[in-house]
């Protein structure tokens, strides 16, 4: 009886898998498709795998090559810059009670505004400033993100150590700063990498800021692949093995921090 | 030596960023909004005081938009909650496995939102699409998803709703976990039933993350831009056309930068509304934490 509840369970739950997931599957898939049998306007399930799309998507027409490194280059510079001012601000903001409270709403705030608030003023400023289509624009574009993230999601993590640790290295004469880096910053480093990895994955998938602030040298590969499907001709096979290769390292990624998963996309209001 | 250390020196590099990238452009896109700024003159336009708003207020478009949006908002989030608090409630009464399941139901939100509008744009082809392909081959149903108004806007919220309801399972998920299992253990023993359990037990000591994830969803999708915009462009017509993609359209294609200014502003006072409203409602009555 209660076995076959179970049975019923798992069935249901392996079918919505594969229902939640199906236009991931599809996509991987369709990048091994030759492009005869993705135009093919029938159910056909069966097709001879290339890597045809994979080759094509790195040749001269397409330049994947630059948009990935772009990507990579603005994702971890962005993250390194948000972490590394974060982790004092959160040290200071959990600390010392008076300024908590003020500081800490204004940062949660930013969250709550829609990037597009954001998005026609520092188009401007860069602009002006003479910083459309470089990587450091989009780069500092980011920190109206990363900085807030790494903010929230550390702060849960810091206000799990217990002040008496801090308190007897103070007794013993250690600064704040040897605090920091010699107690605080080992215990928290979990805190650390999982918010490297969210921070990473928000600069990654980032498509709205690229669109405006980048033209030509620093585009990334979100922008690049939205130009592969507005133009003319529609290379659906080499578009599927492009959305492949820049899902697999974020769906990696999530399962190394599943854990704190939670917090992060939730600010810290949810642990 | 005995001077006090308030901490400030450790907060100031992260104040002086969010200064820079966030307060500024802020303040700058205030002064714009009431200003007559185009791509003549983007920052020294003619003070127009509230003429920029005014001037949305007599805009059809911007009513279109705001009703797009919110029609958009209210079926994403309805589908999304219901949908992921569902999924959450069968993954938590699995015997073994829960974390591998929750794993594998958290990988649709990890996707760029671009990607996934991508890989619908193709499998909602009319001619060789996946989905109208398999609606006419197995029920014999001619579908065209991108073609009508509301059917548009439709096959844009499946889209968002196939992305972000794992985002709810994932926060529901690790509620339910978190609860002590004694109320609901009880309920059942006294045979109320699961579902009767769920809803006078479960549900409402649920109340306090409901409302956090029902913001969460508020404010993003009312943000949404990238699927969109790569899929249908904001048509047929403007019945896609979001106030993210208004937005958009008024800043780059007409130039119109004090009325997109004006604009933003105007989302963020009604994202702000609509968010405090329901955290009001949803949070206040609760007393368990």
């Amino acid at each position: 009886m209660k076995r076959k509840r179970h049975v019923i369970l798992y069935t249901i739950a392996v079918l919505i898998v594969l229902l939640a997931n199906f236009p991931i599957i599809f996509i991987v898939f369709t990048s091994f498709k030759p492009l005869v049998d993705i135009m093919q306007p029938s159910l056909n399930l069966s097709f001879t795998p290339t890597l045809d799309n994979y080759k094509a998507l790195f040749s001269e027409s397409f330049d994947f090559g630059k948009y990935i490194v772009n990507s990579i280059v603005i994702a971890t510079l962005s993250t390194v810059i948000g972490v590394s001012v974060s982790i004092p601000a959160v040290y200071g903001i959990s600390r010392f009670g008076e300024m908590k409270k003020g500081v800490a709403f204004w940062i949660l705030s930013i969250r709550m505004v829609p990037p597009i608030v954001f998005a026609l003023p520092l188009f401007l400023i860069l602009r002006l400033v003479g910083l459309i289509d470089s990587s450091l624009g989009l780069i500092l574009v980011y920190l109206t993100t990363t900085v807030p993230l790494s903010v929230w999601v550390l702060n849960t993590f810091l206000s799990e150590i217990p002040k008496s640790l801090e308190e007897s290295a103070m007794l013993d004469g250690a600064s704040r700063s040897r605090i920091l880096l010699r107690i605080i910053l080992p215990l928290i480093k979990p805190g650390i990498v999982a918010v490297f990895i969210l921070n990473f994955i928000f600069s990654w998938n980032e498509f709205f800021f690229a669109l405006l602030m980048t033209q030509d040298k620093a585009v990334t590969f979100t922008v690049g692949m939205a130009r592969f499907v507005t133009g003319y001709s529609i290379y659906w096979g080499s578009i599927a093995a492009a959305a492949t290769i820049s899902m697999v390292p974020m769906l990696i990624m999530t399962i190394l921090v599943q854990k704190y998963l939670v917090r992060g996309l939730t600010f810290g209001a949810v642990k | 030596m005995a001077k006090r250390d308030n901490g400030w020196r450790f907060v100031i590099p992260a104040v002086v960023v969010l200064a820079a990238v966030v307060a500024f452009p802020f303040g700058f896109s205030l002064y714009i909004s009431f200003t007559e700024s185009t791509a003549y003159s983007i920052y020294n336009g003619r003070f127009l005081l509230l003429d920029n708003y005014l001037g949305l207020f007599k805009d059809i478009k911007f009513w279109d938009s705001l009703r797009v949006s919110s029609l958009y908002v209210a079926l994403a989030v309805g589908i999304e909650m219901v949908g992921g608090f569902f999924l959450a409630l069968l993954v938590d009464s699995l015997p073994k496995f829960k974390k591998l399941f929750m794993v594998l139901f958290i990988l649709p939100m990890m996707v760029a939102p671009l990607v996934y509008g991508i890989i619908f744009k193709l499998m909602y082809n009319s001619i060789y699409g996946f989905i109208p392909v398999f609606f006419r081959d197995v029920f014999g149903i001619e579908i065209t998803p991108l073609n009508k108004p509301f059917a548009a806007l439709f096959s844009m919220v499946v889209v968002d709703a196939f992305q972000w309801t794992s985002f709810v399972f994932l926060v529901f998920f690790s509620a339910l976990q978190a609860l002590p299992r004694e109320p609901l253990e009880a309920s059942l023993i006294d045979g109320a039933g699961y579902w009767k359990s769920v809803w006078y037990v479960t549900l409402p000591l649920l109340r306090p993350v409901t409302a956090v994830i029902l913001i969460f969803r508020i404010m993003d999708s009312f943000k949404v831009f990238d699927q969109i915009f790569v899929i249908t462009g904001g048509g047929p017509g403007a019945a896609t056309t979001t106030m993210s993609l208004y937005t958009y359209f008024l800043m780059f294609t007409r130039y119109n930068f004090g009325k997109a200014a004006a604009l933003t502003i105007i989302i963020l006072i009604t994202v702000t509304l609509i968010t405090r409203f329901a955290f009001n409602a949803l949070y206040k009555e609760v007393s368990y934490q």
